[in-house]
Formats: structure tokens, sequence, C-alpha cells
């Protein structure tokens, strides 16, 4: 497979070079440090030779050659520089410049235009067209957060060809033909992507624009700092465009490894919420029924009060995901080293007893493996929803030839690219999923398993025997079903005989770095149980840690719901919002005495806690962060903070201090040092194994009987709870750009349930429970098996945790159509994106 | 939903006919258009949908072709030709008095919803010129009393179809020939008939060889494609691979857009069978086991006379399965164009076969032989090669280079009897000319282009040019070639910065849009010679003109563009007179005179 390939030797303006066989002559020059000029080529997608910008003069050769077409051979000998080149060249350009509108200093990209540069290198200085140029009506908008300039438009094809290459989205294409052609969506509709930024990001020229960076800064004026994207597990390598303490933009920063050059829409659009007005600048304290600011000094004597008083079996700690390594492993030491409790856990969207506890979360293959991947097996991961930037992981790997099957309740946005799609009613995919290792199991009930065709499977099972480099992941739709438990065993059984291991999609923002700092009931800082860990914990800690595992997520709720603690401190987490039973939660707050939030905005937590200590956001952060294939990268603060605001680790180092533990630190280099000492391996840019979970714990409980009722007349349908990428809470709710992308609440039902009822695409419905009720916009879809309802959960307006309740496996549903819109008024954003 | 079942099967059936489900879509499109009356936002969802591709790639490939539409439309659309041997037969006043009579422009339609008048590129029938479609219906010669007449009948008849005039194409030139011999014959196109006449013979005699010993037999008569290019034959069907494992396909261009050729559409409307008789020799002596013949949209006619010929021959067990029980297997299926000059080059076609915008494909590494259709080995064969092959395996290669080797000509423009001519290879124009009745109404002869407007003009002097690929590029005329055999000759009326006008702005409508020179370059002449003919010509003009061709020269990325210069080239070169007349910026030369 590896073998070298062999050299060919030419020569180029002179210089003689040598280069692997397939090497293209623009590519030699470039090592050879000689620039040629280009505008279509972009060397993440095969040459297209459009622009012919490039063009070289190659010995027996007629005619110029475009260099990005051309394969160097043995003895070529090239010239960059001859009259005909140049005379070719200023062609070209002069060609590209007749329509074009020349508003270099009104344009977002003068300053790093490519075409404004070669204008200035090659062109001919003066036109020589004096006819009416194309004119296109002035720069039109595609959606929430691109702009389309087409006079600015120099054809190059690189955006068509990102959507259809690289994303295989197939947002922006090519309309019309000749002269006429242009840039667009169809019927300049909003842009139906989640990577548009990226071809923002590739376009040569000013044609595309993104609309949150419309003249907002010159590149000139921009610092870049390099950091890392927090807002999904994925840990894309980003550069932010400082200017004047802000944020100015996001961009890529090269990542082979992981992103490679590319960011999702959420990362390019969703650093909105840093700058938000809302952000938290003074400690709040409860007086008299409202939150009223106070100064550090108090808040954290009274916090440090509270906790000195309360037993440490009746103190609770919930969240994490969104902290540092550092934050994530001093927040540990605090509340295990200081105060001696292992109620600590940053997983709080989790099910009681779900299998998300008994299955360490993380990829246990690198994302770049993913490329090589020849089967990939998605069981309820809704890759794009969910890890996008692993979705272009997975394209490449598919235009190798890799085969996708996808074991999910929902049909997936990708489903063009799923060669075998086995959508299943909620609840049922494991039984779906021992059906593919073979096992079959004789399902009685109508529509064959799980709702899913015999056949379908078995070509699906064939396919999987067929394998020799499977990638096996497993996500929440899978792990939080009511047969979550058997879905997991049955996904690891069928990895094990691919010998493969099982990917477990599961976590936000930081949550690996919150389980390698050590916020799980039942392990230390790297994962490392409890017990294994107590002896080095109390050499570095000075402290004895109890060996018991503590209560997990849903427990620690349930028990403050009972009146069992005494203070509830939750970290950088929403669980108003995130726990699965928000009537539970309420309860919990009802009987709680003290409820402390650490978080950046007044979340509907923080609202309703007695204490809300304002922190930092990653992007003001320095330190490192973990992501879901376990790597370790490092974050530079690009901003500073709003008022107070501070960092989490110092808030606890703060605390622990008036708890009278000594627990400082200079800086985040010496809290790593210090988790270096425990966590074998971690290092910067190391990956670190998957970890957390109970690891060998033997359930304490046994799994609530599952109250799976027969459908009610009353409450038809069965709701399936998924992740919508521009949903996802707090953040992504107060990043403009992004709030516009998600667009209103809706959930997605089956046509012969819509028309059932009689509901249309973007009518007004009610969603109702007989706990609660959720107001959303319909999309009606076949991606749903009749009888369910999609709900994603990210959206405050309509949380779907009102609906759920605990004690039950299956959260039952009724639709109540609201006062109809004509159908499909909800439309634009959010109607259209149904697949 | 706006499509009913039945379009939505129809959409199903298209597709079940090609390997991969989006070659259908320029069909299913037109299943489309022709139940909504457009492509509406709800159609075009429909048909993504029974589809299953992204409503953004249909509507995309939907907006490359001219022969889709987004709005609604009249009832009848009347297209007009104004490529060039109409225009010298007088297009312009057919379509000023068309304008007149139906009180709209070109792009509108009437008040009363009847029609909708549009212009047309080169309909491959220009020996009717001038010529306009109604519908699918196509009429010519035409005058002003036949528009009459027809406008009348269309107003008069409650059901137009009962009564559509039909005007008759004046019947080609009868000669003694091989290719056309029996292209008059009104039987031809009936299986009874051609069999009679020794049809199939050829296919037999083939199954009996060996694969390679009728590609050898084709390769010794020295035939070269008549599509354009010349390619021999012979060695195009040997660079296929020879594993018999890989799928390969034998593609068929029937997408004659070429202006002033129009020899394929005579062969598919005259001679079917020897066509399909062509497709399965071929495709037995490169083991294909699928053909695809991509026809031109416009060719309505012709494309219902090979669909039934087709069924004929299938069912006589002359294609299908097990051919003449040889144990060898052929499917032909039938694909169509939807309004693109393009899609005629190669690649495009075969992007256009599979359901995309008809764009050139770069080569390397897509030569149709080794990444072609559905990136497998492909031969691709234009249909007067296939027609040449049955021949040749009917009669034998000995025969064929005895009397030949022959090849046809396309006549146009002003000449007494326009048609298609089989002629010995070498022939000279001035003979052709002759063959053809002479010059119209007996004045001389200024210019010809010689293999249709791809290449470049001749004056006069070169009438004793032989037509023969080498003897026409060798001349000391850039671009000058062969072709696709295209002779378009014009009279002493003509006014060359008009025709050269009408030339750029062909290769402008029809440019793909990839690249950047034939792209911006073809518009930029176009407005340079439009503003010169409007008076408005400066004294730098003329060197403009040339300095943009040069720009284009040797930099596009397919023949398309690089076809444009020879005519700018050699027109300021012989008749450099008349540019300089416009670049003063008075009007020009008289008008072409012809009745
Ligand atoms: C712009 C362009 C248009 C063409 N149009 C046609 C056409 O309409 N019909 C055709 O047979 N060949 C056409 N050709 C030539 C084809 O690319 C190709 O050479 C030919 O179909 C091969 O068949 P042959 O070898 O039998 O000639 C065209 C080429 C170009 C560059
Ligand atoms: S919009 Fe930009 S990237 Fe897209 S084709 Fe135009 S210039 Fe190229
Ligand atoms: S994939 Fe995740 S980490 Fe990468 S840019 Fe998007 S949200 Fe950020
Ligand atoms: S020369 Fe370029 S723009 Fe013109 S048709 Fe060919 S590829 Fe398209
Ligand atoms: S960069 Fe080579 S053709 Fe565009
Ligand atoms: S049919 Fe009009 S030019 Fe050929």
């Amino acid at each position: 497979m590896n073998q070298v390939p062999p050299m060919v030797t030419m020569t180029i303006d002179g210089t003689k070079v040598a280069v692997p066989k397939g090497t293209t002559v623009y590519q030699a020059a470039k090592g050879a440090h000689i620039e040629i000029p280009i505008f279509c080529y972009h060397d993440r997608m095969p040459p297209l030779g459009a622009c012919r910008m490039c063009l070289v003069k190659v010995e027996k050769m007629a005619k110029l050659q475009t260099s990005c077409t051309l394969e160097a051979a043995d003895g070529m000998v090239v010239s960059t520089i001859a009259p005909e080149v140049k005379a070719g060249q200023e062609a070209i350009l002069e060609f590209l410049l007749i329509n074009h509108p020349l508003d270099c200093p009104i344009c977002d990209k003068g300053g790093e235009c490519p075409l404004q540069d070669q204008t200035y290198a090659f062109g001919p200085g003066r036109s020589r067209f004096i006819e009416p140029k194309r004119d296109f009506a002035k720069p039109v908008s595609l959606g929430r957060v691109l702009v389309l300039d087409r006079e600015r438009c120099i054809l190059c094809w690189r955006c068509v060809r990102f959507g259809e290459i690289i994303a295989g989205d197939d947002a922006l294409k090519g309309f019309e033909r000749g002269f006429h052609s242009e840039i667009n969506t169809p019927f300049t509709l909003p842009v139906e992507s989640k990577f548009i930024g990226n071809t923002i990001a590739i376009c040569p020229v000013g044609a595309l624009t993104a609309k949150p960076y419309r003249f907002a800064a010159r590149p000139w004026d921009n610092q870049a700092v390099s950091s890392v994207c927090t807002l999904c597990g994925v840990g894309c390598a980003v550069d932010f465009d400082v200017r004047g303490g802000a944020i100015t933009r996001t961009r890529a920063r090269e990542s082979p490894a992981v992103n490679d050059i590319w960011l999702c829409d959420l990362g390019f659009f969703g650093h909105g919420y840093v700058h938000h007005s809302e952000r938290l600048r003074r400690p709040l304290v409860r007086q008299d029924g409202n939150l009223v600011e106070t100064t550090w000094d108090n808040a954290l004597d009274l916090v440090a009060h509270r906790l000195r008083a309360a037993p440490p079996s009746r103190v609770a700690m919930l969240g994490g995901a969104r902290l540092t390594n550092e934050d994530a492993y001093v927040a540990g030491r605090f509340f295990r080293g200081v105060l001696g409790t292992n109620h600590l856990d940053h997983r709080i969207d989790t099910r009681p007893q779900s299998a998300s506890q008994s299955v360490p979360w993380g990829m246990a293959v690198s994302i770049a493996e993913i490329d090589q991947a020849d089967v990939i097996l998605l069981v309820g991961c809704d890759v794009t929803e969910e890890y996008p930037v692993l979705w272009l992981r997975m394209k490449r790997a598919i235009a190798h030839g890799a085969k996708v099957i996808a074991v999910t309740p929902k049909a997936l946005e990708i489903h063009r690219f799923v060669d075998h799609h086995l959508v299943h009613r909620y609840g049922e995919g494991a039984a779906v999923v021992r059906a593919l290792t073979g096992s079959h199991v004789e399902d009685s009930r109508a529509g064959g398993l799980g709702g899913v065709d015999s056949a379908a499977i078995t070509a699906a099972a064939a396919r999987l025997g067929g394998a020799t480099r499977a990638l096996v992941m497993i996500g929440r739709a899978a792990l939080e079903a009511p047969d979550g438990v058997e879905a997991a065993a049955a996904v690891r059984d069928l990895a094990a005989r691919l010998s493969v291991p099982v990917n477990v999609m599961r976590g936000k923002g930081n949550a690996f770095g919150a389980a390698l700092g050590g916020l799980l009931p039942d392990a230390g800082p790297g994962g490392r149980p409890l017990a294994d860990i107590a002896g080095d914990l109390q050499q570095i800690w000075n402290r004895a840690v109890a060996p018991q595992s503590g209560m997990t997520a849903p427990e620690i709720v349930e028990t403050g719901a009972q009146g069992g603690l005494d203070v509830l401190y939750v970290v950088a987490a929403d669980p108003a919002t995130d726990v699965l039973d928000h009537t539970q939660w309420k309860a919990a707050r009802a009987r709680l005495p003290f409820l402390v939030v650490q978080d950046a905005f007044l979340t509907q937590t923080a609202q309703v806690a007695d204490v809300v200590l304002p922190a930092l956001v990653a992007p003001e952060k320095d330190g490192t962060v973990s992501s879901i294939e376990g790597r370790i990268q490092r974050l530079h603060a690009a901003v500073l903070g709003p008022g107070e605001a501070r960092q989490d680790w110092t808030i606890f180092a703060a605390l622990a201090e008036r708890c009278g533990a000594e627990m400082a630190y200079s800086g985040w280099e010496e809290i790593f040092d210090e988790m270096q000492a425990l966590i074998p391996g971690l290092a910067l840019d190391a990956r670190m194994n998957p970890m957390g979970g109970a690891i060998g714990r033997p359930a304490r409980t046994p799994p609530p009987p599952v109250r799976a009722e027969a459908p009610s007349a009353d409450f038809p349908f069965v709701l399936i709870p998924g992740e919508a990428l521009f949903a996802r809470g707090a953040m992504s709710a107060r990043s403009a750009a992004i709030a516009d992308l998600a667009g209103e609440p809706w959930a997605m039902m089956h046509p012969d349930d819509a028309a059932r009822l009689p509901v249309a695409e973007g009518d007004a419905i009610v969603l109702q429970s007989p706990h609660g009720a959720a107001a959303v916009r319909v999309k009606v879809s076949t991606a749903v098996l009749a009888g369910q309802v999609f709900l994603p959960r990210g959206y405050d307006g309509a949380a779907a945790n009102a609906l759920a309740d605990a004690a039950e496996a299956l959260t039952r549903v009724r639709a109540i159509a609201l006062t109809p819109t004509s159908a499909g008024a909800g439309s634009g954003e959010v109607g259209r994106r149904t697949p | 939903m706006v499509l009913s079942e039945n379009a939505r099967s129809e959409i199903r059936r298209l597709m079940a006919q090609f390997p991969q489900r989006q070659s259908a879509l320029l069909g299913a499109l037109f299943v489309a258009q022709d139940e909504v009356g457009y492509l509406s936002p709800d159609a075009l969802a429909d048909v993504a949908a029974v589809m299953d591709l992204p409503v953004s790639e249909i509507t995309s490939v939907a907006s490359f072709y001219h022969l889709y539409r987004f709005s609604p439309e009249g009832r009848h659309v009347i297209q007009v030709c104004t490529n060039i041997s109409c225009q010298l037969r007088g297009c312009g006043r057919i379509l000023d008095h068309l304008r007149r009579r139906l009180q709209v422009d070109v792009g509108e339609t009437t008040a009363d919803g009847a029609f909708t008048l549009k212009t047309a590129e080169c309909l491959a029938a220009c020996e009717s010129a001038p010529v306009m479609m109604v519908d699918t219906d196509r009429l010519g010669p035409m005058s002003e009393r036949d528009v009459d007449s027809l406008l009348d009948q269309y107003a008069h008849a409650s059901t137009p179809s009962a009564s559509r005039p039909r005007l008759a194409p004046p019947p080609v030139a009868p000669q003694t020939s091989m290719i056309l011999k029996y292209i008059h014959e009104p039987d031809q196109g009936e299986l009874e008939a051609y069999r009679r006449r020794g049809g199939y013979e050829g296919l037999r005699r083939a199954l009996g060889m060996s694969p390679d010993g009728v590609t050898d037999e084709v390769e010794k008569s020295g035939l070269r494609g008549r599509g354009g290019a010349g390619f021999p034959t012979g060695r195009k069907w040997k660079f296929i691979p020879k594993d018999p494992a890989i799928p390969r396909y034998v593609v068929i261009n029937a997408d004659e857009g070429e202006p002033g050729t129009f020899k394929d559409r005579t062969l598919l409307e005259g001679d079917p069978h020897r066509l399909l008789e062509g497709i399965a020799i071929a495709s037995y002596a490169v083991g294909a086991k699928q053909a695809f013949v991509y026809v031109r949209r416009e060719f309505h006619h012709a494309r219902t006379g090979l669909e039934r010929a087709l069924a004929q021959a299938s069912g006589a067990g002359l294609l299908g399965h097990n051919i003449l029980g040889s144990g060898y297997d052929l499917d032909v299926v039938v694909a169509t164009g939807a309004g693109a000059y393009i899609a005629g080059e190669e690649t495009s076609l075969l992007e256009s076969l599979e359901g995309r915008r008809a764009m050139p494909r770069l080569k390397p590494p897509y030569y149709p032989a080794v990444k072609g259709l559905y990136s497998r080995p492909t031969v691709l064969n234009n249909v007067e090669t296939l027609c040449h092959v049955a021949w040749i395996l009917t009669e034998g290669v000995e025969r064929y280079r005895q009397l030949g080797p022959p090849i046809l000509i396309s006549v146009s423009g002003h000449i007494a009897r326009p048609g298609v001519y089989e002629v010995p290879l070498g022939t000279t124009i001035r003979q052709v000319i002759e063959r053809a009745g002479g010059m119209l109404d007996g004045r001389p002869c200024k210019a010809c282009f010689p293999g249709g407007s791809s290449s470049a003009i001749l004056p006069a002097a070169y009438l004793d040019t032989q037509m023969d690929y080498d003897a026409l590029a060798k001349l000391d005329v850039y671009g000058s070639m062969l072709g696709s055999g295209a002779l378009i000759v014009m009279d002493d009326t003509t006014n060359m910065v008009e025709v050269v006008a009408r030339t750029v702005e062909f290769y402008r409508d029809e440019s793909c849009g990839k690249c950047t020179p034939c792209r911006e370059g073809t518009m930029w002449l176009g407005q340079v010679l439009r503003r010169m003919l409007a008076g408005q010509g400066r004294s730098e003009d003329l060197a403009l003109l040339d300095s943009i061709a040069r720009g284009m020269t040797g930099t596009c990325f397919c023949p398309l563009g690089e076809s444009v210069p020879p005519a700018i080239y050699s027109s300021l070169r012989f008749f450099r007179s008349e540019f300089e007349q416009y670049a003063k910026g008075a009007g020009g030369v008289p008008q072409a005179v012809h009745a």
C-alpha cells in the first residue's frame, strides 16, 4: 500500500525539480517556491482546469498548458515566465476583470483577495473594455449567514465543488450557462448547509461573504489567536480574529488530523455568545427572592460557608462539559479532595440507568482513521447534527468506496450517502442491531423488526460481513433509548465479531475533558477508578478520597427531589433544560436548600439559583481541552472576559482557601503538570483513551422496570428526542447567527400522520404529554416512521424535557394543531430543511 | 405534489433504463414540463423526490439546457432558426413577419396565450432554410406566405394537432451512392424493406467473426469519425481494454448541432435501421452489453422513427437477447438531449448522459475509452460513422475503399439545391457546389465555411481545395478543417461582419461557461461586433477583435472556445475592408438581397 512512488525529474524556469510521479506541474513549482497564479485549483479537490490562470509553457507542447492539471513528467521543461505565458495570463486576467466591479475598497475580501493580488502582479493594468458590464442584482442574501455578490464572482466553481465533493450537500450550484452562468441556490432560497462558512473561506474573491462579518473589519486590523472550537466534541482547530478586544470572526486553522482546513457553521458563526450583552459580569446572590449583584468576596464567603456546613454526602456537583481540562480537574479536586464528596457527574443529560453510564464516552479510533473505513455503521448517531466535521471525513471514506449503514430512529440528512438505511421505531433499534449480527430475533409485531424491512437488514448484514475495516459508532439516540443497554451490548458484540472497537459518540463540548479531569462519580482524573487512584491522590492532594462511588447525575437529581441534598453546585451546565425530566428537576430545586450556579449566562438553572458566579468562556481561557477522540489541544485566550467574570479553576481555588485548604496554582500549566502526574500519557496533542463511565461497576440499583405502555388513543405518538446542530442551548441561542439558523422550534412527523391531523409543513402544533407541552412547527417528512414524532432537544422555547417522565421508558405525546397557518408559511429556513 | 401518478411512474420507467438513475433526469424533466407546462418549483421538487436527488442539483441541471422553461408559455411555441444558413436564406424576414403578425417580441407570448415566439440555433435542417419549429414539428423553407397560412391554420383549428400544417422538406438530391443509396425510399425505415435491401447482413457477418476481426476490418477500411474530429474509428475501438470483466459501453452521438450540419438527422430520419445495425456491430466489436443513443431533443421525428425501428429490430431478434442466435446480448437505450450544442462534445455528452450539466471533462483522466460513461471504458461514435460501419461489414472493406471512401457533405447557404451529398473523400469544394446545382441564382461565390461554423472562413480563391481531412487542415488558413463536413456557401451579397457576429453569438450562447476565455471572450467579441454593426465602431476595434481572439487561442478548456478565433482571424484577413468600413463608425456594406 505504502509504496514510494517513483520520482520524476523536470526543469522549471531553469531549476531542476524532482517530484513523485503523479504530482502536477503546479505542485512541483510550488514545492520549488515558484509561484504560479491560480483561481480554480484548490488542493483539497481534484483539479478542474476551469479558470485557465495557471498557464505555463512546456517544451514540445504546442499550446500553453494549465499547470494545475498537467502531470509532471520526466524531462519536462517548463517555463512560468516566458513571454507567451505572461501574455496568456494577462489575457485571462483581463477576461476575468471585464465583468468584475473592482470595488475593492468596500469589499470584505479587500486585502486578502487573490484576484486583487494577481491584478497587481500579473495584470495588464488598464482596461480596454468599454462595453456595458454584466450586471446582476446587487448582493443577494442567501439565508442567515451568507451573502452572494454575483458581479464579483469569477466562476472558479470552488464553492460548488465544495458542496459536491467535500460536504455532499450540494448547497451552492451553478445555474444557467455561458456568460449567463451564476452561482446561486435554486430560486435564490436560503442556502441549506451546515458547512457554508467553508465556501466563504475558499472563495478567491469577495463574492461569498459572511453576513455576520460584513464590514466588521479589514484583514489587516485583525489579530489571529489560535484556539480550539469547543461547541461540539470534535475539537476543530480555529483561529479567532480579534480586533479591539472582540472576536470579529472564526476561521479554520489547518489541522490535518482533526478538521483538516474545514469547520462547520456552528464553529464559524458560533462565537457571538462571547460578547453577548447578557454575559454575567458580577456575582449574584438571592436577596428577598431576587438575584442581586454582589462582590466576589461576599459570594464566595457565602458559598464556602454553606459548603462547609453541609455533610459531604449531602453535597453534589453537576456539569463540566464547558470547562477546560484544568478547570475540570481543579473542580474534581475541590469536591473530592477538599469537600470529600464523590457525587460528581458531568453527564447530566442521561436517563437513569441509561447505557450512557456504563460505557466509556469517546472514540476508540482516531478521527483521521475515519477516512480509511470500508464500512461505516452508525447506530443512533446523527453525525451531521452532533459531530458535523466528522461527516466530512466520512464523505472522504465514501469517496474511496466506503459503504454506510445507519440504524437510526430518523433518517439522516446524509441519507443519499447511506447505502443501508434502517430507520426503526424508537426503542427498537437494539433488535435491529442484533439482527445485523445474524442472530435473528423473530418479531411478532407488524412491519418487521422495529418497522424495518427484513430484506434491508439482511442486505446490511451481508455488507457488514464483508467489511475489513469497519467503523462502528453508537450515539445518543441509541444509548438513551429505552433499549439502550441492550443496544450497547448488541453493538459491542457486533464490533467484537468485526474485531473493531466501539466508538461511543456521546458528549458535547469538553465532556471528554470533564471525564479526564475526574468529574465522574466513580472515577478520578484520567478516568481511573477511585480504588485504583486513591493512593496517588492521597500523595498529591494530601487527602484521603472515599473509595465508594458517588451518585450519577440522574441519581443526584432524584435524591435532590427527595430532599437528600443540602447543596447542589452546578458548573457550566443547565440542568433545567438538559436533565431528562423537567418535572423532577423542579421538584429537586424546590427541596434544595442551596443551589450554586457557575456559568457565563443567567441560564434557566441560574435564574432559580441562590448564588450565581460569573465565569469565563472558552475563547477567554488559557489551557487545554479534550476532544471526542481524546486529543488534548491548547486553548489560547483570545479576548478578556466581561466585568469580573473569572476562569472556573480560580473560583474553586478561592473556595478551597475559604474551606481551609491549600489549592493554589500559578496558572494552567501548573495544573496540567499535576494532572500529568496522575494521568499516564497526558501530553499536549496526545490522544487519551476513552474513559469514564462505570468501569466495571455493577448497577447499584437494577434498572427500573420499563413501563412501555401500549399506545393509547389519547397519546398516539412516540416521541423521539433528538439533536439539531444549531439548537444546543445557552451559547448557541446567544449567538445571533446560530439562533437564526436554528429558527423556530420544530418537530417532524410522517406525512400520513400529518394528513390525519391534518397539518401541513410549517403549521404550528402543540405536542402534549401527560406531563407537559411544547409548541413547535411541523416538518412533514418520511424520515420518521408513522406514529413517531421527532423533537430536537435544544430549543429553549420547546424543551423536550418538559414532556418526559424519568420513570417512563418512552414518552408518548399527542399533537394538536393550532390555527393552521397556510401550508409552508413557516417555510424559508424552517420549512425547507426537510429531506 | 403536482405530478400525476402517471408522470411519476413514467419517470421511474426512465430511471430503470439506466445503470444510474440520474441518467434519466433530462427525460424526467421533460415529463414534468410536459405535464405542468413549465418547471415550477413544485414540479422540480416532485422530480427530485421521485429520483431521490437534491433539488439544487436538478434545478441547476435544468437551467443549463435551453429547452426547459421556468415560467408558463403559450400553447404553441414557435422557434425560428437564426443560425448562419438560415440567416443567409432570410430568416430575419420570417422573424420580423412573425413579430408583426403576433404582436410580440422574441421571448414573449401573445396576449391570447396561443403562441410564444423564440429563436433557435441551427436545427440541423439547413437544407430547408429558413427553418422554424412549431412545438415538435419542423417546417421549412418558410416564406412570409407560409407563415400566414400556418398561423391561420392554428387559429382556426379547434384541435390544432388534427390539422397541423406540414411543409414537406425538399428531398435529398437523388444520387448513386453507398451510404445514401436508399435514403429517398419512403419505406427504408421499415425493418422489412431494410432487410429486403440487404440490411442486417453486415451484423450477421460480424457475429460470425471474432470481435477483434470486426475491429480490424473497420480499421482497414480507413474510416475516420464523422462527428468532426476525424479520429480513425478502428483505432478508437482498440483503446477499449480487453479485460471482459470491466463493463464497457457504446454511446452514439446523435446530438448533431454544428451549424450547417444535417447529415446525421437525415440518416436518422431516413435510415434508422442502418444506424442500429452499426451500433450492434460496434458494440459486438468492443464487447459492450449496453449502448446509449443520445438524440438531440429537437429531433422529435427522428426519435420516434428510431424508437420504432428499435422495437422492430428487438422483436426480430436483431437486438436484445441472444442476437441472431449468436449468444451475444445488447440492450440499446434512446436518451435525450435538452438543447445544448456543447453536449455534442464527447465528454460533455457523457456528463449529460449521466444527467448533469453538459460541461466537458478533464482529459486525462476522463478519456472516454478509459473513464467514459459511469467512469467505464466507452466508445463514442457519430451517427454517420456507424452507418459507414454497417455498410463496410455488409459490402466488405475492398468495395468500400474502391468506391470511396465516401463522406457525406451537408451543403447549405446560397446554393441552388441544398442537401446532403455523398462524395468521395477528396472532391473539391467547387465540385461539391456544382453537384448541388451551383450557386443560388448563379451569383458568384464569395466565401464558405468548409467544415461548419467551427472552421475558418475560406474566400472563393480556395474553392479548388479538396474536401479531405489533410488537404483542408494543411491550408495556410488557421482553423481550416473538414470537421463534420458542413459546407456553407456565401455569395457576393453576404455581409461578412454580420456572419461573423452571428457565429460568435452562437458560441457565446452555447458556451458552457466553465472556462474563462470562452465564457468572457465570446461575450466581449459579441459586444464589440454588435457595437460595430450598430454604427459605433472605432478604429482600434480591429486590433481589439484580433487581440481578444488571441487571448482565447490555445487557452480554452475545450474545442468549443477554440472554434471562435478561426472565424475572426480569417474574416479579418480576407474581408478586412468590410471591418474597416464599420470601424469608421458608419453603417457597412449592403445587406443580403436574396428572396
Ligand atoms: C463543441 C463540439 C460539438 C460537437 N458536436 C458533435 C455532434 O453534434 N455530433 C457528433 O457526432 N460529434 C460532435 N462533436 C465531436 C465529438 O466530440 C466526438 O469527436 C465524436 O462524436 C466522436 O465520434 P466519431 O469518432 O464517430 O466522429 C463535437 C465536438 C465538439 C468539440
Ligand atoms: S462564488 Fe466565489 S468560490 Fe464560488 S464560483 Fe464564484 S468566485 Fe468561485
Ligand atoms: S464540528 Fe464541532 S468543533 Fe468543529 S467547528 Fe463544528 S462545532 Fe466546532
Ligand atoms: S471552451 Fe470552456 S467555456 Fe467554452 S464550452 Fe469549452 S469548457 Fe465550456
Ligand atoms: S488554477 Fe489551473 S486552471 Fe484554474
Ligand atoms: S437549420 Fe437554420 S442554420 Fe441550420
